[in-house]
């Protein structure tokens, strides 16, 4: 059950209905690794708020993820917690300047800060929250954008099936192997 | 030959080209594997799988009675068990050879080539006489009498089967191709003659006879499409493996490339999975060294479409977003996946040979897929008119998930309408003997021709004879 | 069909598995029929896709998350009993639903299917609690046997289901239609460490294909059996429509009764149904069934008010809507310190009776002890987000929560109390003008002393899984098995209908389901109710 995170080169047909604009703010070229965020003297342009790339976005998201992250999704979850967070676009730029300027190159890494910003702490929940549950806002407004591309479902990938989709009727039975059993 | 097995329910198939069968169910003892000891004559028998036609629905074995649908009306099998007052219990063996290689009848009555003899004709004198053995001493004689069959006129004259036969039918029995190994030999013997695969997969001309300059090149079969299995690489399964071709016949599935549907199905439960290895062997053998015939596909069917990327944009949104997507979500997707990618035991649906043409995907999503094999059955459920109302597409709806299929998985030049969904339904496209018995003169006279022709051929023999 | 006199010799009120199994004999016998649904039609395709696009989805496993996120629609005329339609005026909260859809609530049912045990007809005689029931299990067997062909129930013949240990029980006719679902790992393994403490594991007999059967492919772990299967290898009544209409029978949907009219004799003659856009319709028959199940159907009998009824329909006795029953249960999570691997499979299979039947029925009820197994990974992971767990310690708590909590649910029987009721709201109203069902519910000590001695097992559990206990809820769990509120008896003065489900008032009125059960066990009630329903079907043709 491959999803697009691991393929890298999906061939997205229906791209351009993302509803993502590109506003490109930074010229020079933005790689997808982790290791770009190494220490890097990002040009930051400008500080100007609501002005983030999508690029900027989605090597945000897969630093907090550490995963790979589909673009077409990142342009849908940025869109919608855009919306429902006035300074959405300017955690995410000072998100991404903190990271860089600490040379953080795992999440764990931030998570580790003994006195983390409040605010920028809940925006980077709120992206985590966003690729992992796939659903962005609060039970009342919520918005559902990925169901089986949802993160939550790939610790146990390949062991538990996502529900509604089944595994045959003799897809269950023998003791779930798995790498390494894992000790608490 | 051509009919589904499923518990209880009708359906229609085509089989031999243009005839429809109406009634799809058999009783038991198909699934059931081939005791080691088993007869000759019983291997042949399932070899040639005379119980598939010769077994009414819920019937006992061989007593005939099946319902075959043709554009000329119902033929209805006949009994084949010993029973002396309504089966075959008082042929002598000649008279049983004439009937299974020639088409007569022991009085007489010419047989109409739904009764593929023009296959079984290749059959050897000692493979007719073990055949024969079975049917005498081990099936369990019936008393149930025949139905009659009753074609509109002009075919009601089964005189005009002589002249049939006389320009199609040979009675030359299989020798073996001195030039070719002891195993294509075999599968010659097998797929041309006993398990009679030209019947399906060879086309069909005008008069309903096989075309000769097509062999293998692939049939219709009303709803269903009986592919070419020559060894071209593109059109055909030239790109198969040995092992590939065994395991379908074997299983009805290979993974990354084709399952058995509709009337394969039924043969691979009733006849295929019972051969030996040897004979499996012996018939790819033989196919992977047919002339390859081309058939004007682009690419070989198995290499279509990749996995999906939908998920991605159309998650979360409203039905009329993409009614073909809407409904291979909640119909589809939940057994081959969102991506369409499938599992150990769901093939996927792309790199399947399902989707590489619309008649037998319509044919799969209206009827499904169901076999037994080793005990285990495969299950597709169907979505046509058959189906639960709950589940049921109608005809646009199928039209719309199989574009959405064909176009990401498939071959994507493909386009299916709704008019399309609803011709496999019926039957598959009419056959154009049923479009000229619309025009009885033009028949009459064609009719006559046939008698003509055959008695000429009869006074031509017995000049000889004499 | 029907003749100048009648729409119909049979209306049938409500087109769920009652109905539908009540519809289809009758159609199968050349009767004209008319099934009327309040609700809408559904397809499947329509419910998957709604549940999976729902930001806010449905679970059993979380008692809290009941009230949300049903994937069925909700109409002004029918609305969804997810929200705030049914009102309650007790002490505990019967936090039941159901679906107004056709095909009704076995659309969204585990499709746990049991006989009940011959002792579970006679608690009163037996144990000196609630009633008795007037027919014996003998008597109604034949008929579990052929609901258990109609539904296709899938289950392991030899168990001895009264949760002894010992030899098959209770005496059946026939062998399980279609055999039992495989276990998972994890239902093996917990057979094997709970044998240990004397608790004897059974598989449960439910309406999972396991061959195909019918229509029905066999089932694939879709892990989805509430609130909808995906490929309807799990039954649901709209089944029995299917068969039903096949016959010739008509289905109105989006049709509200909401009055039920007797004649001087006392032989119902019409009903009256409403639109969407609130017309009123009329139909007669020759004979009526009400199979609206357990809160609907007293509920229109109540409403269903005259100069020559002023209690209702059906309701001399004063028992119509009273005695509501339901299997109000606990439950407790667990952390295990090996894998078990919850989600394979059915969502639900293993359970434990060892407390189904004996002489401690006289000091607490009867209980089932069951474990679920739905794939638990987006609640676990709401969970850890919310406590701030993301990182790499978020993946690692996923892999592990998902595969080592628990969560055990009990079942208890309940006692039909008059006091627990279901009446025609008096201040409260849908949108065409109906009265919204008011539920007063309580619980007795009895049910309490069940509860400790449950909590007790749950110790057991914890102690031979090695398991942590995480959290206990003892809060009334409902379980939306809705029984008793149109009770059977012999005796017209304190019940409702007569051992063969026909209103002791009205001769040619059937209740059809478990509204009539006597007395709830602590199984599952749909196949009784089924059993009982086919016995009517029998009846109807017979008479009508």
């Amino acid at each position: 059950m491959d999803t697009s995170m691991t393929h890298k080169h999906v061939k997205n047909q229906n791209e351009s209905s993302a509803g993502l604009t590109r506003r490109n703010l930074l010229r020079g070229s933005v790689t997808l690794g982790l290791a770009a965020m190494i220490g890097s003297a990002l040009p930051w342009q400008s500080v100007l708020a609501a002005q983030v790339s999508s690029d900027d976005f989605i090597a945000l998201s897969q630093f907090l993820v550490s995963r790979a992250v589909n673009p077409v999704l990142a342009g849908r979850y940025y869109a919608a917690l855009d919306k429902r967070a006035p300074n959405f676009s300017t955690n995410v730029i000072a998100l991404k300047q903190l990271i860089g300027a600490q040379g953080y190159r795992h999440v764990d890494e931030y998570l580790a800060q003994p006195n983390p910003d409040p605010s920028l702490r809940a925006t980077a929940t709120s992206i985590i929250s966003a690729w992992y549950l796939g659903i962005v806002g609060e039970p009342a407004d919520a918005e559902l954008i990925s169901y089986s591309l949802a993160m939550m479902y790939q610790p146990t990938h390949g062991i538990l099936i996502i529900p509604t989709y089944g595994g045959g009727p003799d897809s269950w039975g023998p003791k779930p192997s798995v790498i390494q059993d894992s000790t608490v | 030959m051509s009919r589904r097995i499923d518990k209880g329910k009708s359906r229609g198939y085509t089989f031999a080209g243009w005839v429809t069968l109406l009634i799809a169910t058999v009783g038991t003892a198909n699934g059931e594997a081939l005791e080691s000891t088993a007869s000759v004559g019983k291997r042949l028998a399932v070899a040639a799988d005379c119980v598939a036609c010769h077994t009414a629905p819920g019937g006992k074995a061989f007593a005939g009675g099946y319902p075959l649908s043709s554009p000329m009306g119902t033929i209805y099998s006949t009994n084949i068990t010993p029973s002396k007052t309504a089966g075959i219990g008082n042929y002598t063996s000649e008279q049983f050879a004439r009937a299974v290689r020639d088409g007569v009848a022991a009085d007489g009555t010419r047989l109409y080539p739904a009764m593929p003899y023009t296959s079984y004709s290749k059959m050897t004198d000692s493979d007719i006489a073990a055949l024969y053995d079975y049917f005498m001493h081990e099936v369990t004689p019936v008393d149930t009498p025949n139905q009659k069959t009753a074609l509109d006129f002009p075919f009601n004259i089964r005189a005009s089967m002589i002249g049939w036969n006389a320009l199609f039918h040979s009675k030359t029995r299989f020798t073996p191709d001195p030039a070719k190994s002891a195993e294509v030999n075999r599968g010659d013997y097998l797929v041309n003659g006993l398990a009679h695969c030209d019947t399906c997969h060879t086309p069909r001309n005008v008069l309903m006879a096989a075309d000769s300059a097509k062999p293998l090149a692939g049939g219709l079969l009303g709803s269903w499409y009986a592919p070419n299995i020559t060894s071209d690489k593109v059109s055909g399964i030239g790109a198969w493996s040995s092992d590939e071709i065994v395991a379908y016949l074997r299983t009805g599935h290979v993974e990354g490339k084709a399952q058995a549907a509709g009337p394969m199905a039924e043969a691979v439960e009733n006849s295929l999975q019972h051969l030996s290895d040897v004979d499996l062997k012996a018939i790819a053998a033989f196919l992977l060294q047919t002339t390859p015939i081309k058939t004007g596909e682009s690419k070989a069917r198995h290499e279509f479409g990749q996995a999906s990327a939908d998920e991605l944009t159309l998650r979360g949104g409203k039905p009329g977003d993409n009614p073909g997507w809407h409904i291979f979500s909640g119909t589809c997707a939940n057994c081959h996946q969102p991506n369409g990618q499938g599992t150990r035991e769901y093939p996927s649906l792309f790199h399947n040979t399902a989707t590489s043409r619309s008649d037998n995907l319509i044919a799969a999503i209206v009827y499904g897929v169901h076999r037994e094999v080793d005990g285990v059955a495969i299950d597709m459920p169907g979505f046509g008119p058959d189906a639960l109302f709950t589940d049921r597409l109608n005809d646009q709806q199928i039209a719309d998930v199989s574009n959405y299929v064909l176009s990401r998985y498939g071959n994507a030049d493909t386009v299916v309408t709704a008019a399309d969904v609803a011709q496999v339904r019926n039957g598959g496209p009419q056959a154009p003997l049923a479009v000229m018995a619309k025009f009885t003169i033009p028949v009459i006279i064609l009719v006559c021709l046939l008698i003509g022709l055959g008695a000429w051929a009869l006074m031509a023999r017995r000049r000889k004879e004499a | 069909m029907s003749s100048d006199q009648f729409d119909a010799d049979v209306v049938i009120i409500g087109s769920g598995v009652m109905g539908g199994l009540i519809a289809t004999g009758l159609a199968k016998a050349n009767k004209s029929v008319i099934v009327l649904e309040a609700g809408p039609r559904v397809n499947r395709r329509d419910v998957v896709e709604t549940f999976r696009n729902a930001p806010v989805k449905l679970s059993l496993a979380n008692a809290k998350l009941q009230g949300a996120g049903s994937p069925y629609p909700s109409l002004p005329h029918a609305p969804s009993t997810y929200g705030d339609y049914l009102q309650q005026v007790g002490p505990v909260k019967y936090n039941t639903s159901y679906l107004r859809v056709v095909g009704g609530t076995t659309w969204h049912f585990g499709s746990s299917l049991w006989r009940m045990l011959p002792n579970d007809f006679r608690l009163k005689s037996l144990y000196g609690r609630g009633r008795d029931w007037p027919i014996s299990y003998d008597e109604l067997e034949p008929y579990y046997a052929r609901a258990e062909i109609e539904l296709g129930v899938s289950g392991v013949d030899g168990q001895d289901e009264s949760g002894q240990g010992g030899d098959a029980y209770p005496p059946r006719s026939i062998p399980y239609p279609m055999e039992g679902l495989k276990p998972s790992y994890m239902f093996k393994r917990l057979s094997e460490l709970l044998s240990k403490g004397g608790y004897n594991p059974i598989l449960e007999p439910n309406g999972r294909a396991t061959r195909p059967y019918g229509k029905r492919p066999p089932c694939a772990g879709n892990n989805n059996c509430n609130p909808v299967c995906p490929i309807a290898a799990k039954y649901d009544g709209s089944m029995h429509i299917d068969e039903a209409e096949r016959h010739g029978a008509k289905v109105l949907d989006n049709s509200v009764v909401y009055k039920i009219e007797a004649g001087d004799d006392g032989k119902i003659t019409a009903i009256w149904y409403m639109r969407p856009d609130k017309s009123k319709h009329k139909l007669t028959a020759r004979a009526f069934v009400l199979a609206a199940y357990g809160i609907e159907s007293p509920k229109l009998l109540l409403m269903s008010t005259s100069e020559k009824y002023p209690n209702g329909i059906a309701n001399s006795s004063d028992q119509v809507g009273r005695n509501l029953m339901d299997h109000t249960g606990i439950s407790m999570n667990v952390m295990t310190k090996e894998d078990m691997w919850p989600g394979e499979g059915p969502t639900q299979l293993l359970v434990y009776l060892n407390s189904r039947d004996g002489a401690f029925r006289n000091d607490y009820p009867s209980y089932k002890i069951k474990v679920r197994n739905t794939v638990p990974t987006s609640q676990i992971t709401s969970n850890l987000i919310a406590k701030g767990v993301l990182g790499s310690k978020l993946d690692e708590q996923i892999r592990l929560q998902s595969a080592r909590s628990l969560n055990w649910a009990v079942d208890f029987e309940t006692l039909p109390l008059p006091e627990n009721r279901v009446t025609p709201s008096k201040t409260k109203f849908d949108a065409i003008g109906l009265p919204v069902p008011e539920i007063y519910y309580s619980v007795p000590d009895y049910w309490h002393a069940g509860k400790e001695k449950a909590l007790e097992d749950f110790k057991q559990f914890a102690k031979l899984l090695d398991a942590d206990i995480v959290s206990t809820d003892t809060g009334f769990q409902n379980r939306q098995h809705i029984m008793g509120t149109t009770i059977m008896g012999d005796d017209p003065k304190d019940s409702v209908v007569d051992r063969d489900c026909r209103s002791h008032d009205h001769s040619n009125l059937f209740i059809a389901g478990t509204s009539v059960m006597p007395s709830s066990s602590c199984v599952n009630p749909t196949l009784t109710g089924a059993a009982l329903s086919i016995r009517i079907a029998d009846v109807l043709v017979a008479e009508v």
